[in-house]
């Protein structure tokens, strides 16, 4: 039916087209930064500003990485690595473990348990900030890493996630692990966690990036510049009062803050799939 | 050498009581079917024998010493599941050797006795795939292998055939039969299918409503029911029921002669029923059998023929007759006839009243 052909070739083009557009738009921005970042300060103060890469890439990325403007940004992006992983980790481990005792323990104030969790989802950080950092300045733990990665650690979204993926486990299965003679504990690791892994993969991409992207609390907590994030320290890097801006060297560390979250979404994602085809409940 | 006894077994969930005292002696090497249709609490016997379920009274006792506060490996009892519950993520070897490993069996007797039971049941060829690159049948044959390998005292199957095809679920049955056989191992089956509880069983209890309403031997259970639900529910076509006054009506003094001391005692009018197996009836000219019915549909089954029809009274039964008879035809109007022995008689609680 060539009546067919042509309508589909149409909207074929048409989605490409919108599709094409959609993605030049939203990464106009990101190229403009990267051009910025291989120019000179100059060039880019002087309108119009370029639109193709220039050839100070290299100087311009490795004053980034090794000097910085307050701290060098390979010590920003080491802390930023530091506390996002911490935060995955640490919300992974602590959810895990919650969502195994309210999904399979009876004790008492169970329920209460879990909904007190659950109300912990509806007070964002920013509601408890005041008396977080004061807990955390009494624990003497401002321009610390576990200042940074603790406050955010508990995770009722994540427990939440993984109540529902334990439930969904058969209870044939939990029985037939207490017939082979598998404690709790064994259970846990033998088998509920292997088949957790693509959950836990999705809910590591996630929480990395959110431990990657806290501004505020890094803000308010670390003083010392060589414990600032890659986050909060690209706005430290802009001057206070007459100093000139340092463009090139800000949209290099701007481009750098981008690359890990990139690299573990893709990375992960790999692992997301091969996990979605590999398990079966 | 594994006895077990189970002595009057109850189980409440709440205020619910779901069995209500459940009493066997199953000796060493039986094979005990329990059969039921669903919700009478078949399966729930078997998980407290298993220790899956607590007791709420009675005792269970294997070989003697009381099980009921242990646990499930502690029982040394091995499970097969419905849905197989193999885990996903393990190899077919490391499903059966999951047991054995957490048992701390040494490494080189663990792979020669996986070995061993993957041979036993043909699967060595498999032993590296996962669960789900396998068939229902050999996903069955694992869960039945890591039962098997780790050398129990007991076997509780949990409708192990009924997630198969028609033609595998009788391949599996004979294969459980001789494998149960071979090994000698006491074994619990649970099923609601009779024809597995009919081949398989060395004796069989048969649930209903959380009460074993008959423990016997196959053969003796179908031919001597004990109550009306058993000879409804062993056998098929399902047993004919109608009410006895439907036969004392009639006044043939042959035909009532189990029926008179019914009639005497007012039992036919307080509601007691009589049952027939199909296969006992035989259809002849209309008046000259002993009530009339008129033919509804037939179903020739080539061997044999089931016919259905429609007493006087409104009442529909089930004959079964050869394959080599004529068909009768729909609205046909016959008699019906059976030998004096085939009646069943039950009172109106359901209890066999002559045996």
């Amino acid at each position: 039916m060539p009546g067919m052909v042509e309508k589909r070739g149409i909207g074929h083009w048409m989605t490409h087209l919108g599709l094409i557009l959609g993605v030049l738009v939203i990464f106009f921005p990101i190229w403009l930064a990267f051009v910025a970042s291989t120019v000179t300060q100059p060039e880019i103060v002087h309108p119009p500003m370029p639109l193709w890469p220039g050839d100070q890439f290299y100087n311009n990325y490795r004053q980034a990485l090794l000097s910085g403007v307050n701290a060098p940004v390979a010590k920003m992006l080491l802390n930023s690595l530091i506390m996002a992983l911490g935060i995955a980790g640490g919300k992974i481990l602590i959810s895990l473990l919650s969502a195994f005792a309210i999904v399979y323990f009876r004790f008492p104030g169970r329920r209460l348990f879990f909904w007190l969790i659950f109300l912990t989802l509806m007070l964002p950080v920013e509601v408890r900030i005041v008396p977080t950092y004061q807990v955390i300045a009494g624990f003497g733990m401002l321009n610390s890493y576990s200042g940074l990665i603790f406050p955010l650690i508990a995770s009722a979204t994540a427990t939440f996630l993984f109540r529902q993926f334990f439930m969904t486990v058969p209870d044939e299965l939990v029985e037939a692990a207490r017939v082979d003679g598998a404690g709790p504990m064994r259970f846990f690791w033998d088998i509920l966690l292997p088949m957790s892994r693509t959950n836990i993969a999705a809910i590591f991409v996630i929480l990395f990036i959110y431990g990657w992207n806290q501004y505020l609390w890094p803000l308010l907590i670390t003083t010392d510049p060589s414990m600032n994030t890659i986050v909060m320290g690209i706005k430290q890097m802009f001057p206070s009062g007459d100093d000139i801006a340092e463009w090139p060297v800000i949209m290099a560390a701007s481009i750098l803050a981008m690359l890990p979250p990139i690299f573990v979404v893709i990375s992960m994602q790999r692992l997301f799939i091969r996990g979605l085809v590999d398990s079966e409940k | 050498m594994t006895t077990i006894r189970l002595d009057h077994l109850k189980k409440r969930f709440g205020k619910t009581e779901v069995i209500h005292g459940v009493d066997i002696d199953i000796q060493d090497g039986e094979f005990i079917v329990i059969v039921g249709p669903s919700g009478c609490g078949k399966s729930t016997l078997l998980r407290m024998v298993a220790g899956l379920e607590t007791v709420t009274s009675g005792d269970i006792l294997i070989n003697g010493a009381r099980v009921n506060d242990k646990e499930p490996m502690a029982r040394n009892i091995a499970m097969v599941f419905q849905n197989y519950a193999l885990y996903p993520h393990m190899s077919v070897f490391d499903n059966m050797a999951y047991g054995l490993k957490i048992a701390k069996t040494p490494k080189a007797e663990i792979a020669e006795r996986v070995q061993a039971t993957a041979k036993l049941l043909q699967l060595d060829a498999y032993l590296t795939r996962r669960p789900r690159e396998l068939s229902g049948g050999q996903r069955q044959r694992v869960a039945m292998g890591r039962a098997i390998v780790r050398k129990p005292d007991v076997f509780l199957f949990d409708e192990p055939l009924s997630n198969l095809d028609a033609k595998l679920r009788v391949q599996m049955r004979l294969e459980i039969k001789e494998l149960q056989r071979n090994l000698g191992v006491t074994s619990l089956y649970v099923t609601h299918d009779q024809v597995e509880a009919m081949t398989l069983a060395d004796r069989m209890i048969v649930m209903h409503d959380g009460v074993a309403d008959q423990i016997g031997a196959p053969l003796e259970v179908y031919q001597n029911p004990k109550t009306r639900f058993v000879a409804g529910f062993i056998g098929s076509p399902a047993t004919n029921f109608f009410a006895a006054g439907v036969l004392t009506g009639i006044g043939n003094p042959a035909l009532t002669k189990g029926l008179d001391a019914v009639a005497k005692a007012g039992l036919d009018k307080a509601g007691a029923t009589v049952g027939i197996r199909p296969e006992h009836m035989t259809l002849c000219a209309a008046d000259q059998g002993h009530l009339n019915l008129v033919v509804s549909y037939t179903e020739a089954l080539g061997a044999e023929t089931l016919v259905h029809a429609r007493l006087d009274n409104g009442d529909t039964i089930t004959a079964r007759q050869s394959g080599h008879l004529d068909l009768p035809q729909r609205g046909q109007r016959l008699g019906v006839a059976w030998p004096n022995e085939a009646l069943m008689i039950f009172n109106q609680g359901g209890l066999r009243l002559q045996a």
